[in-house]
This record gives structure tokens, C-alpha cells and sequence, in this order.
């Protein structure tokens, strides 16, 4: 087995729902993306021309996200016709599992350049996608936990690991107070590639058509405005004598990021400078009433996978899909918290579904070249009962 | 008038005081002021002495006048058919073409006629039944074209006559008929407690959900028109009869709802089937359920409308029902609105065949149950009455899109609404309702 390595990783800043992304298609945030990460090359007409595959992840894969978006971007982002593209889906981990995924190609010799993304537009598909349809199987008893929705296992996986709500609201106002920070200090500026977003409309005092630009270059989700006294207030929305609350839960988000991977040859090829490797990918299954513990299961085989310990991981992307799930995790592996999210999670910058394992690929990556570090994991529970972790090794020149 | 109309008053002071009967309070308040009982010094005017009564059928007095002056002739009062009237003004004329306990049909002119219900809240009592189609039978025999549903007391209607459902079932009428044992038992009953209204006519809960369903959708299938005149509450019974109405015209503070949830069922008069089959006609894409889902979590949470306004947006009104302002014009508005629809050669809408969501439809809703339940926001009756429900509004046992008649749902109506009210906490639910006017959450 050959290695692989990842060149670059780009991504679009993360708007809220409904927010500054919101008229920006999410295949136009997607092209965005892919363009981004293949300018940052060097090379990029000659890798242009001979990229193997583009590998998209995207959670609700319908609508304006729908009929294979993967090869749609690729033809708008300008990519030749020859450039094949796939759409693939695992809910929350779809855009870690795409860099598995072209990771596993570059290794086993079947390709030696693949891009890897992730991309979701909550603004434009609802959660649940636009006609969901369960199963009448599901109904019976040792099955309806399929369906319930993800604040309800959050509020399971409370009572299981007796989670407080102070803890859970601290935790969200730490994430907030981290984002907030690591924006000031310009720490996501490398990974971010800005991007500049036009409406059209019409005015019916001037009876004009009206255009407005706006460039976004910041993750929208860190608020300024919010305390620990605030986030107590919030009411719980999932049960009725529950401790889970919007403002403890991840926001519904839209953004999209594109990671290059390559293999040795291709690294010689194309004289590119690899800033790490793709060491390993785990995915584990969890009972889906408590689904936010999936990482419990998945980080320990990932570490086993790639013969490393937990203690040998300096950085920790842990998807914040809820401070619940996330504060125990962090209980059942003993993780140390200063290496878990240190620039804040999901509560804080978003949650754009299909595409936050991608995007935290490009985070993960700037913080691993900034602060020296070796190996970083990126992890995340996965809707119905599951878990996903991937390691990366820091490459230093 | 204006105490009543502006500021809500059941009756004025000087009406109540009429009513009271006018020499005792003026005696009561000339003896009051004389030994020194009140803050008033000053006797009493002389034209409260001088007379028994202030309102009569010449008007109402006014002592500047001193005389009685009767109300304004202004064209816009012409509007307010049998408007409210004082105690002592002169009462309305009326044609009466029938009348019982329960009920009485108006003549209201041009072959419209006007049905009112004499029960508590208007409620739809056994005696409403017989009367609907006995009245229906009348105006087709008569010549009359139109039936407008308007009350004479407050509200439209507050629903099924709970202390009616509950005394058959006590009487063991769930799906027997009475017989010598059961009309026996009534009349022990009866004797034992003088204090409690009188029970009507009795029939099994199956006969009694049969002869409203049959009612309800002759009002919308018949060759009577039927206009809904309504004002103030219209709840579960109640408003399965304003959406079995061709139109309906509502007043701004109408509060219409299908509320059966609150006392243990679910609408089995038809309002379920009427939900169903109007997700069906208002979809805005082929896709039933999302409309569907929405009445569903309606019928669910007991929801009812703040307003005329609201009862559209949750499609209880018609996009062309007609709302007003006014309450005192809704007989004149709904005899216009007959008088156009016939004009323009009405028909009664044929009982057309619609789609159901099935299956598939039951399944989603019940996704939604099971988080409210698991969530603790529903308690382990609510679940047994909306899983009914929502075998009822989806058809739950066929397959999405399936093609269903009115018939079909309304016999799971009946089914599943018998089988709730032989549980327990149904029959506690609404003994709670009778007692205490609230809910009962068990």
C-alpha cells in the first residue's frame, strides 16, 4: 500500500441558515471550493487536466444539492470533461469520508490525484431533506429509535451520562469565546478562501432592479453577544424536562471545503509539497438512540489502525453537533480538553452537515503547520448510530 | 348598546337594572340614600320616579326629551337582521317554520331559511340531530333553496353534548341501542338527580356518531345550500359542522378548532375525513403530507384559531369563506352570499373520490409521535388517541396515493372513536371537562 498525502485544503467561510450564504448555491459554493484548493497549487493547469476523481460528501444530496452535485461542480469549476466525480453519503462524516475515501484510491494505486470535498446548504434543503419517508418497519420497537431526531438523542445521551446543564451551556459559551478569539487572531485567515456573493433583487420604490455584493471572508456562527446567563434562558426544545437547547447544539449551517490528496508519484510528478498525510479512517456503529457517543467507538480502532495512542494526538477536531454528546465523549475517552477544539466547534462556527469533515480537514491543517504539531484526528457521531474518526500526520519540511 | 357592543358587557346597568325589575332597585336606592348607606346625597331624579321601565317597544328614554326614542332608522342598520335586542325593546318578528326543545327554523325570506339552537352553548345535542334532517326534509318539500346556520345565543358551537356521550356510556349504549333495561336505568337516573339537566332522546354512541356523519354530509352534499354563520366558539362538533357547510361567514372573533383531543377522541363527525380530503384538494405540490402533517399536529394539540384570520391560514376557512367585521351582520351577509351563490346556478360539490397518504403518510406522522412521546411532551393517553387519529387522517392500512371515498374514512372514524371512548381515561377526560371546564391530561 502506497501512501497518501494531502496537498491543500481550502474552504468557504461558514454562514448561518439563512444568513450571508444563504442566495449562494451549494453548487457554486462547491466550485468556489474546488477552485480554491487547485489555484493554491502551483501547478494547477497541469493538475487540472489530470485529476483521477472528485469525491463529494453531502448529507441531504436533493434539491439544489441533488443529481450527482460532485460532477456538476467539476464541470462548472472548469475542470475538463474528463474529470470523473461522485457524490457520496454518510450524514455528518460525508466530507471526512470523502478524504478516506480518495485517501484509499491513492493508496491502493488506483489513482494519483483526487479531490476530495464536502458541501451542504441548509438554507436551501431542509433537515430532514423535502419528502421524508420512514419506513412503517421503523415503528416497531426495537427500531423506532431510527427515528428519532438528533436533539432527542442528544437528551438520551444526557440521562445516559448524566450531563448537566450548566455543563453543557459552559461548554457552548467555551466554544463561542474560542471562535471569537481565533477569529481576532486571524488563525482561520490561511484555510479560508473568501468569497463574494451577489443577489439580485428589485426595488418597488426606485422600481429598479437592485444588485448587492457582499465578500465574506469570517465564519458568521461566533456570537459576541452571548453568556452563560443568556444560554440558561434558552428553552429546551427537544423534551419537554429536557436540558438540551438551540443555543447548546450545533448551528444549521452553509459552507463547502475541497482537500487535494495525492500520492508519492503523483508529489513527484507535478512537484508538489505535501503538508501532511492521511494516516488512517475508522467508522463504528453505536445504538442510534445515542448516537453522539459514536466517537467512543470509532477513535479507539482509528488509533488502533494506525498504531498510535490518544495521547499522541496534539489536536482534536471533535464535531460539536451537541455540547451533550461532546462532553461525553470526552468523558468515556478520557481526552484532554485543551486539545479538543481549540479555535471552538460547531456550536460556535456551524455545522454544515455534508461538509464539516472537510472543513475541519482544512482547519485542522493550518493548525497543525502553525503550532508544530504531529498528528491530529478529526472525529464526529453520525446521525442513526454511528461514529467516524480519520488521523492526519503533520509533514514538516 | 354601546356597554354591550364596545366594551364587551353582557347587559347594561340600566337594562340589568330593568331586568332586576326598576321600582324595587329604585326603592332600594331612595331608602339606601335616605339613611345615609351610600356617598349620594342628592335624591334621585325625578324620571327615575317618575316610571317602571326604560326601554319599551317605542325606544329607549331619554330624559333631556323626556321621552322614549326608538332606535336609528339608518340604512346600516338594515344590515343587522334580528339584531341582539334590550330587555323590554319590542321583539323581532319571525316566521317560525319549525321548532322544538332544541331547535327553531326561520323563514328569512326570498326561500332562505335560518336554523338556531336552543341548547346550552349551542352545544349539538341528540335533539340537534333529529332535527338537522327534519328540517332539511322541510325546506326541500317547501321550496326553499337555502339553510344558514346562525345562533341567537353567544357562540356557534362548543361541539358534541359531552354529558349526553357520557350518560349512554354509564348506560352501557357504546354500540347497543337502548333497550327496556337501559331506559329504565335513564329514568332512575334522572330521579336521582333532579339537579342535572334532563337527558334527551338517547342512542347508542354508534348511532349518534352515524346520524352526525350523515347529517354533516348531507349539509354538504344535499340539494339544500348551507351557509355557516359563524361568531365566538366553533369547537369540535361545531366546527365539523362549518366545514361540512357550503361557505362560511365568519366574524373576526371566531375560534374555531377541532379540539376532541382535550376530552380523550378525536373529530369523528367527519371533521377527520374533511381535513383529509382538504390536504388533498389545497396541496400546493402532489405531495399530500406536508399540508396533511400540518392539520394532523392541529387535530393533535387540540390547537384552535385567535381569529377568523387565523382559522383560514389553518384551513378551517375556505380560501373563499367570507370574514366581517361586524357580528350583528353576519344573517344579511350569509342571505346575500345564498342569494349570489344560487344566482350564479350553485350546485351542491358532488362526494368525490381523493387520495390518501397511507402508509407511508402513517408512518412519518408516527415519527413525529414517537419523539413527542419520548420527549415527554405527550402523555401515554395522547398517544393512544392520535395514533387513532393518525390511522384515521392517513388511512393507514393502504399504500400512498391511494384512492379512497368519504365513506371510507368516516367508518374508521366511527371505529376508532367508539374504541376510545370504552377506555378509562377517555370516559375520565371528559367527566373532568364536565366538571371543571378544563381538560383533564392523563
Amino acid at each position: 500500500m502506497g501512501k497518501a498525502y494531502i496537498v491543500d485544503a481550502k474552504r468557504t467561510p461558514v454562514g448561518k441558515a439563512r444568513g450571508c450564504l444563504s442566495k449562494t448555491r451549494a453548487d457554486d459554493l462547491l466550485v468556489h471550493a474546488i477552485q480554491s484548493v487547485l489555484m493554491a497549487s502551483d501547478e494547477s493547469q497541469e493538475i487540472n487536466n489530470n485529476i483521477d476523481d472528485i469525491i463529494v460528501g453531502c448529507a441531504m444530496p436533493e434539491g439544489p444539492q441533488g443529481l450527482n452535485i460532485a460532477r456538476i461542480a467539476t464541470l462548472l469549476a472548469g475542470l475538463p470533461d474528463s474529470t470523473p466525480a461522485y457524490t457520496l453519503n454518510r450524514f455528518c462524516s460525508s466530507g471526512l469520508q470523502s478524504v478516506a475515501n480518495a485517501a484509499d484510491l491513492v493508496k491502493s494505486g488506483s489513482a494519483e490525484l483526487v479531490i476530495a470535498a464536502g458541501v451542504e446548504s441548509m438554507s436551501s434543503v431542509p433537515m430532514t431533506g423535502f419528502k421524508p419517508s420512514v419506513n412503517p418497519k421503523v415503528l416497531e420497537d426495537e427500531n423506532i429509535a431510527i427515528a428519532y431526531g438528533m436533539g432527542l438523542t442528544a437528551e438520551k445521551v444526557v440521562q445516559k451520562y448524566s450531563i448537566s446543564k450548566d455543563e453543557q451551556d459552559e461548554f457552548a459559551f467555551k466554544s463561542h469565546q474560542e471562535a471569537i478569539l481565533a477569529n481576532q487572531d486571524g488563525l482561520f485567515t490561511k484555510e479560508i478562501s473568501t468569497i463574494t456573493t451577489v443577489e439580485t433583487g428589485y426595488s418597488l420604490d426606485s422600481k429598479e432592479y437592485t444588485t448587492s455584493t457582499n465578500v465574506v471572508s469570517k465564519d458568521e456562527g461566533p456570537r459576541e453577544d452571548t453568556s452563560i446567563e443568556i444560554l440558561g434562558k434558552l428553552r429546551t426544545v427537544f423534551a419537554q424536562d429536557g436540558s438540551v437547547t438551540a443555543g447548546n447544539s450545533s448551528q444549521m449551517s452553509d459552507g463547502a471545503a475541497a482537500v487535494l490528496i495525492a500520492s508519492e508519484e503523483a508529489l513527484k510528478k507535478y512537484n508538489l509539497n505535501p503538508k501532511a498525510e492521511f494516516l488512517g479512517f475508522s467508522v463504528a456503529g453505536v445504538p442510534a438512540e445515542i448516537m453522539g457517543i459514536g466517537p467512543v467507538k470509532a477513535v479507539p480502532k482509528v488509533l488502533t489502525s494506525v498504531g498510535l495512542g490518544i495521547d499522541d494526538i496534539g489536536w482534536i477536531e471533535l464535531n460539536e453537533a451537541f455540547a451533550a454528546q461532546s462532553l461525553a465523549v470526552i468523558k468515556e475517552l478520557g481526552l484532554d480538553v485543551k486539545k479538543v477544539n481549540p479555535l471552538g466547534g460547531a456550536i460556535a462556527l456551524g455545522h454544515p452537515l455534508g461538509a464539516t469533515g472537510s472543513i475541519r480537514t482544512a482547519t485542522i491543517l493550518s493548525a497543525m503547520k502553525r503550532d508544530n504539531i504531529d498528528y491530529g484526528m478529526i472525529t464526529m457521531c453520525i446521525g442513526t448510530g454511528m461514529g467516524a474518526a480519520g488521523i492526519i500526520k503533520n509533514i514538516k519540511n | 348598546m354601546a356597554l354591550k357592543s364596545g366594551f364587551g358587557w353582557q347587559r347594561g346597568i340600566f337594562e340589568q337594572a330593568q331586568l332586576t325589575g326598576w321600582s324595587a332597585m329604585r326603592d332600594n336606592l331612595i331608602a339606601d340614600i335616605d339613611s345615609g348607606k351610600v356617598l349620594l346625597e342628592e335624591p334621585l331624579p325625578s324620571w327615575v320616579s317618575d316610571r317602571s321601565f326604560v326601554y319599551s317597544e317605542e325606544g329607549a328614554f331619554d330624559p333631556k326629551k323626556d321621552q322614549y326614542i326608538p332606535r336609528s332608522s339608518h340604512p346600516v342598520y338594515e344590515r343587522q337582521l334580528f339584531k341582539p335586542l334590550l330587555h323590554g325593546e319590542k321583539q323581532h318578528q319571525q316566521e317560525v317554520l319549525l321548532e322544538s326543545d332544541t331547535t327553531k327554523l326561520i323563514d328569512i325570506g326570498d326561500g332562505v331559511a335560518s336554523i338556531s339552537f336552543k341548547t346550552k352553548m349551542n352545544v349539538l345535542s341528540s335533539g340537534v340531530l333529529i332535527d338537522i334532517p327534519n328540517c332539511l326534509d322541510f325546506l326541500e318539500e317547501n321550496g326553499f333553496h337555502a339553510l344558514i346556520f346562525r345562533q341567537e345565543k353567544e357562540h356557534f358551537c362548543a361541539g358534541a353534548n359531552l354529558y349526553e356521550i357520557i350518560s349512554a356510556i354509564k348506560l352501557g349504549l357504546l354500540e347497543k341501542d337502548p333497550g327496556v333495561a337501559s331506559k329504565a336505568k335513564k329514568k332512575a337516573f334522572e330521579v336521582m338527580h333532579p339537579e342535572l339537566p334532563k337527558l334527551g332522546k338517547l342512542y347508542s354512541i354508534k348511532k349518534t356518531v352515524s346520524m352526525l356523519q350523515e347529517s354533516l354530509m348531507r349539509l354538504k352534499h344535499g340539494r339544500i345550500l348551507t351557509i355557516a354563520a359563524v361568531d365566538g366558539l366553533a369547537l369540535g362538533g361545531g366546527c365539523e359542522l362549518l366545514l361540512h357547510c357550503n361557505k362560511v361567514v365568519a366574524s373576526m372573533n371566531s375560534f374555531i378548532g377541532l379540539v376532541e383531543v382535550g376530552v380523550g377522541v378525536f373529530p369523528a363527525g367527519g371533521g377527520s375525513k374533511e381535513m383529509a380530503l382538504r390536504a388533498y384538494s389545497n396541496k400546493e405540490t402532489d405531495d399530500i403530507f406536508p399540508l396533511l402533517s400540518k392539520y394532523f399536529e392541529q387535530i393533535a394539540m387540540a390547537k384552535f384559531s385567535a381569529s377568523a384570520l387565523e382559522a383560514k391560514e389553518m384551513g378551517y376557512l375556505k380560501a373563499d369563506d367570507v370574514i366581517i367585521a361586524n357580528p350583528n351582520e353576519l344573517l344579511y351577509v350569509a342571505k346575500q352570499q345564498a342569494l349570489a351563490l344560487l344566482e350564479s346556478g350553485f350546485k351542491p360539490p358532488l362526494d368525490t373520490t381523493f387520495k390518501v397518504v397511507g402508509k407511508a403518510g402513517y408512518a412519518n406522522i408516527m415519527a413525529q409521535v414517537a419523539n413527542l412521546y419520548e420527549g415527554h411532551f405527550t402523555y401515554n393517553h395522547d398517544n393512544i388517541i392520535i395514533t387513532r387519529l393518525a390511522k384515521v387522517i392517513t388511512a393507514s392500512k393502504v399504500e400512498e396515493n391511494t384512492v379512497v371515498n368519504s365513506q371510507m374514512i368516516l367508518d374508521l372514524e366511527k371505529k376508532y372513536f367508539i374504541e376510545l371512548l370504552a377506555t378509562q381515561k377517555t370516559q375520565d377526560r371528559i367527566e373532568y371537562m364536565l366538571k371543571n371546564s378544563k381538560p383533564l391530561r392523563n
